[in-house]
């Protein structure tokens, strides 16, 4: 899962909470879609392909987040399985302003905090 | 350990073996490890066998090459691994037991080992939107090396059978060639997941004879 704090544009150190319509993956599926109030997303990533697009619709607008990164499975035991790692996440394109999409954490193990921070 | 072999060198069986013929082994012995062939028949996810030469090539000091293959297949609660490839060590033995006059050995040694392998793993996703994908990655062309230290025991048996034991330490791993999937279990070495590794064979060994050897008499 890809972790995405909303933070304060104005103050870029504080949450904000925002009105999100939808955040989905094109012919996917919907992370969010009833005008959820969220400070923190979390998204999963195409385990297929080595890039995933996102589209955030809020306030009548929409924008788009193209993230790629690298996929390693790897065997835990027989009992636990096989599991997919991602790493060097990084940000193949965005509809964004510049440097409003922020990655903070190019590796998405369950332990880390924050990937990705979008100031609105 | 080289230098706990010293001290015994003044008893060597051939002390002042001068002639052109020293270095030329007594002997070679062939053998195979038994608990590789029992357990590919007695557990369900390994195949394998493993055939082990020894020769002494210098006084009490043994070359060692084994040669085996090794094929997992784990069935897994989201998919299944398996692994296949063949492996190879090369090393030295020291035996401390160079008077007996059974050629029965007690020694230590060391080994370098190499693998080339092929491993992959089918498995289903369980992350939302994606539960349910079924994911396939594999390491078609993966190498690895390793360190052991053995010690071990032959016995002779009858005429030109000997039994054997041989355990080992196995340490400083190192994977070559998995990009998309870190290997679970390599052929010669074993799982990854710890930094050494343990492996035990019980080997029967036939013994050729190459040149005439006097046979060793006195105490050890």
């Amino acid at each position: 899962m890809v972790k995405i704090n909303i933070l304060d544009l104005a103050t870029p150190t504080q949450a904000k909470d925002m009105v999100f319509d939808s955040v989905f993956i094109p012919d996917q599926g919907y992370f969010y879609n009833n005008k959820d109030t969220v400070s923190q997303i979390f998204v999963a990533i195409d385990p297929r392909t080595t890039e995933t697009e996102y589209v955030f619709q809020y306030q009548e607008r929409s924008d788009t987040l193209v993230l790629s990164y690298s996929n390693q499975t790897i065997v835990l035991s027989p009992d636990c399985g096989s599991y997919l790692y991602q790493t060097d996440l990084a940000i193949k394109h965005s509809t964004f302003s510049s440097n409003q999409v922020v990655i903070k954490e190019q590796s998405l193990q369950t332990g880390v905090a924050v990937n990705i921070e979008i100031l609105f | 350990m080289l230098t706990l072999a010293l001290p015994l060198c003044a008893q060597d069986r051939i002390p002042d073996d001068s002639s052109r013929y020293r270095f030329l082994p007594t002997q070679i012995r062939i053998g195979t490890d038994l608990l590789a062939i029992g357990k590919g028949i007695y557990t369900d996810y390994f195949k394998g066998w493993e055939i082990n030469v020894d020769a002494d090539v210098y006084r009490r000091y043994y070359a060692t090459v084994d040669y085996g293959s090794w094929s997992t297949n784990y069935q897994m609660n989201n998919g299944i691994y398996a692994s296949d490839g063949r492996y190879f060590r090369v090393g030295v033995d020291i035996n401390f037991l160079l008077k007996d006059p059974e050629r029965n050995m007690f020694f230590v040694g060391v080994r370098r080992g190499h693998t080339n392998y092929r491993d992959y793993t089918d498995y289903s996703y369980t992350n939302p939107p994606f539960s349910g994908v079924q994911l396939h990655a594999e390491n078609s062309n993966a190498r690895a090396n390793w360190n052991e230290l053995t010690a071990g025991l032959r016995v002779r048996v009858w005429k030109f059978i000997w039994l054997g034991a041989t355990g080992r330490i196995k340490f400083r791993y190192s994977g070559k060639g998995q990009i998309d999937l870190v290997s679970y279990d390599v052929p010669g070495y074993g799982k990854t997941f710890k930094t050494s590794w343990y492996g035990i064979n019980y080997q029967i060994f036939f013994r050729i004879p190459v040149r005439e050897d006097p046979k060793p008499t006195g105490s050890f």
